[in-house]
């Protein structure tokens, strides 16, 4: 192989590499997203959906606001400081805004969220049909009754059964002690069980 | 399975164990496309965004941006004289490692022991032992979510470890009466390995063993489970099983005069 030819490695290298830094890039490829959001999107989606399909009347509303949550972060990934904080604590905080603005909102126009229970996008995990059918009764009766809950109960219950993390991860999305998670998460049930037995009762 | 405990300090009623379960039992059944959805929201929205940034740069006059490239390359070049620099800029740019590895990054994963060993057996031999852990069948392993499974379970990093955890906690007076029991176990393995949150899901019917199992669960390292070759949380179910009447047992807790056994 003569020097001259385009095979030679010396020539050929460097001119393929102005030519593919300079190459616009092919119509319709996917750039894709920075890789560090990519694996955070892919990681913690669904616990965000989670979290917020647990405070919110539809499964549509839970996509606007989980859609909004990482078009936030997406937009806001330079200020995020990975010192400061781990991106799911980062994420779920904006969650957590979110939510607020949303249940805020609602307020502001007489609305109350407590549509759960018309929902079909909460299913039970029941093993045999008859029992479904009364485990999903249950269910709606203490989603319905965990909806009237002050904000603080409900967020840290769909923190744990809605997104399904534990104490310390919760702990560090609140910024508070892991104990303290324990305590709230605990007198938090025992309201839900007085909001039940209520809700049973009026029901009856 | 009753008498069923939270917290090595703090017992449950029933009526919130119930709860508990029925909260844990919800799944929520997320579109299958909302994913491929949000995600190519987000590429487009990331695409728009650069545009927007090339145009901002377009407007600058030619002069400052040969001024700012060149400002960009100094401080590269400067900053691949401080050696901490220089290594994030190699992993950055996907050269190989120089040197000894950073500990936090061969901590996660890696074990003493290959992973048959520990999850072929299903459960260990012994006076105090404990069942390989399975992921819990919870929200995030419902097949209605789109996202993939973690591609690992969690797995114990050194099992004898773990045994000898076990054994310390395990109350001498139970093991001099010949009192044992099984106890159901559900904790959250952080990405770190470590454990968040024991709770005891099936109870041995003795409180003590079912405190014991708790404190032996807080003691226990594991390698996390991996999605996307990344370490994640999850929850797992395991069996703690306290069984009584060997000599080795009896001169477990005894060897280890620095842990002393809670007392029964």
């Amino acid at each position: 192989m003569g020097t001259d030819s385009v095979d030679a490695p010396h020539m050929a290298r460097p001119l393929a590499g102005v030519a593919a830094f300079r190459r616009p890039k092919a119509r319709g490829s996917d750039p894709g997203l920075p890789p560090d959001f990519e694996a955070w999107f892919r990681d913690h989606r669904e616990a965000v959906y989670r979290f917020v399909r647990f405070r919110v009347a539809t499964r549509e509303i839970a996509e606007d606001i989980t859609s909004e949550v990482f078009l936030k972060a997406l937009r806001s990934l330079r200020s995020y400081d990975s010192r400061r904080s781990a991106p799911r604590t980062w994420l779920f905080r904006i969650a957590r805004n979110a939510v607020t603005d949303h249940l805020r909102a609602l307020r502001r126009h007489g609305s109350r969220q407590v549509s759960i229970d018309l929902v079909p996008g909460l299913a039970s995990r029941a093993p045999s049909q008859e029992e479904q059918v009364l485990e999903e009764e249950r269910k709606r009766l203490v989603m319905t009754s965990m909806a009237t809950l002050r904000q603080a109960d409900q967020e840290i219950l769909s923190l744990r059964y809605g997104a399904d993390l534990g104490n310390r991860e919760i702990a560090e999305t609140l910024g508070i002690t892991a104990n303290a998670v324990a305590v709230r998460i605990h007198r938090a049930l025992e309201t839900l069980r007085a909001a039940v037995a209520k809700q049973s009762d009026e029901d009856d | 399975m009753t008498n069923e405990h939270r917290t090595g300090t703090c017992t449950w009623p029933d009526e919130l164990v119930r709860l508990d379960r029925e909260l844990r039992g919800i799944v929520i059944d997320e579109r299958d496309s909302f994913g491929d959805e949000l995600r190519a929201r987000l590429v487009e929205e990331h695409r728009r965004g650069r545009r927007d940034a090339a145009r901002v740069w377009r407007g600058v006059p030619r002069r400052r941006q040969l001024a700012a490239a060149a400002a960009i390359v100094a401080l590269f070049a400067v900053s691949l004289g401080v050696p901490p620099v220089r290594a994030s800029w190699a992993r950055l740019l996907g050269f190989p490692a120089t040197g000894a590895p950073e500990p936090a990054q061969v901590a996660p994963g890696q074990t003493t022991r290959s992973s048959s060993a520990i999850n072929g057996t299903g459960q260990w031999e012994g006076t105090a032992s404990v069942t390989v852990p399975r992921p819990r069948q919870g929200v995030g392993e419902s097949p209605d979510i789109a996202l993939p499974l973690p591609a690992t379970v969690p797995h114990l990093v050194d099992p004898d470890e773990a045994q000898r955890t076990v054994a310390e906690e395990y109350p001498p007076l139970l093991q001099r009466v010949g009192i044992g029991g099984t106890v159901g176990v559900r904790v959250r393995v952080d990405p770190d390995g470590s454990t968040d949150s024991p709770e005891v899901v099936a109870s041995s019917g003795v409180a003590q063993l079912d405190v014991a199992a708790l404190r032996a669960t807080r003691g226990l390292r594991f390698a996390p489970a991996t999605r996307g070759g990344q370490p994640v949380g999850i929850w797992v179910e395991f069996s703690i099983i306290f069984r009584p009447g060997t000599d080795e047992l009896r001169r477990g807790p005894r060897s280890q005069e620095t842990r002393v056994p809670p007392s029964g």
